[in-house]
């Protein structure tokens, strides 16, 4: 049985979506099972901080990845494992730098660990093997390049 | 709070808010189908450097997410990281003692006591706790491990120990043998170069382990005691099921 929720992002579009997917979230998960116990079909939930763009790309990952087993957690004082990503997740994550932080942003935001494990790691590809004027000229526009890192 | 303000305003059934019927009216109403497909109506995501920026600030200046980036950095992108700016470096700075080991790798021998004696005036020592003797060069007397892992063994989360000589091991008695690893180690590696007599590393004080590494060692299976390392390697190692064997075994070993 389905039970079909909708998400409203930021900008006022409302995406229809299975609960089950959509509880690949924390946030999401908690709103869910913790307000509504258990009867929650139809329930509109307003994600006010992550745009439509963004929410459509997220809800297509946690689409791909509603079968994976739960991530186990970590101490987090450690540094992680380089992980291999499936192309499919590498193919996903060939994107700006503003749609990419916007999904860092939205997995930080929705708790969703499996993404932000993803899209961190991606970011820190970008780091990676670059001195520090590097970086700062990959992670800057020109216009902005000198008044970003003070 | 704000979640429970959030919920309590916001969190109503689609049928039944004119509130969001209104809203569907105006917006765009995705569903399942369309997320598979590209849409047809462009949702345009603001690809202005201004707004790129934004993002890419809001991101950057949480503490939480720098360093859920940074663990993804090896050691010499961390250093490079710490130069970027304040903020990094005040993320940077701890990650980067935090997961850089001590190495006793100098050419002429050294104690780990000197070591702790040299380092005594800084605080920095008291921030490391991943330590590595890893050299043919190095030799240590065993009562000098033992003493330095009694003084730092309480913060000590990392040993390793290659192909280093360990000297006067063999005259001690087995309770002593069997002190020098700290219980909440969590990375554990002992491959000597050339060690007789072995090592001795109980099990009871691999709880904590997550990697765990040994060759030419003795492991006390101890009764009750779990180790789940999530990496293991082990060469050459003996077992031991509880401490008469250990007595007798050892002896015969020595």
């Amino acid at each position: 049985m389905s039970n079909m929720i909708y998400l409203q992002s930021s900008d006022g579009d409302i995406f229809e979506t299975d609960a089950q997917i959509a509880k690949c979230s924390g946030t999401i998960r908690f709103m869910l099972e913790d307000c509504y116990m258990g009867e929650y079909e139809g329930v509109l939930i307003p994600l006010p901080n992550v745009n439509s763009a963004i929410l459509r790309k997220v809800l297509k990952w946690a689409d791909h990845h509603k079968d994976d087993p739960v991530p186990i957690e970590d101490d987090g004082h450690s540094v992680k494992q380089v992980s291999v990503f499936s192309s499919w997740d590498a193919e996903f994550l060939e994107v700006d730098q503003g749609t990419l932080f916007g999904l860092v942003q939205a997995a930080n935001y929705l708790d969703i660990q499996g993404l932000l494990d993803v899209t961190c790691k991606t970011v820190a590809n970008k780091i990676s093997g670059k001195t520090a004027d590097d970086i700062r000229n990959t992670l800057t526009t020109n216009q902005n390049k000198f008044q970003d890192f003070i | 709070m704000l979640l429970a303000k959030i919920i309590n305003v916001s969190m109503v059934s689609i049928n039944d808010c004119p509130r969001v019927c209104q809203d569907c009216y105006y917006s765009t109403r995705v569903t399942m189908e369309d997320l598979t497909t590209e849409p047809n109506k462009q949702l345009l995501v603001d690809t202005t450097d201004d707004r790129i920026d934004a993002v890419r600030k809001r991101v950057m200046r949480i503490p939480e997410l720098r360093d859920h980036i940074f663990r993804y950095l090896p050691l010499e992108s961390i250093k490079a990281c710490r130069l970027v700016c304040h903020e990094w470096n005040a993320t940077a700075g701890p990650l980067l003692i935090a997961t850089s080991w001590i190495r006793f790798d100098t050419i002429r021998p050294r104690s780990p006591d000197r070591f702790i004696d040299e380092f005594k005036r800084g605080e920095l020592l008291h921030k490391r706790n991943k330590f590595s003797f890893s050299s043919k060069h190095n030799w240590i007397e065993y009562d000098d491990l033992l003493r330095f892992t009694g003084q730092l063994g309480d913060v000590m989360k990392g040993l390793k120990i290659y192909s280093t000589s360990i000297h006067g091991f063999g005259k001690l008695s087995l309770d002593r043998q069997i002190e020098l690893i700290p219980s909440q180690l969590t990375k554990l590696e002992i491959v000597p170069d050339s060690l007789d007599p072995k090592l001795i590393v109980s099990m009871g004080k691999l709880q904590n382990i997550k990697t765990l590494r040994l060759e030419h060692c003795i492991l006390e299976i101890t009764d009750g005691a779990v180790c789940t390392p999530v990496e293991l390697h082990l060469k050459n190692v003996d077992f031991l099921r509880n401490r008469n064997d250990l007595e007798m075994n050892v002896v015969k070993v020595l």
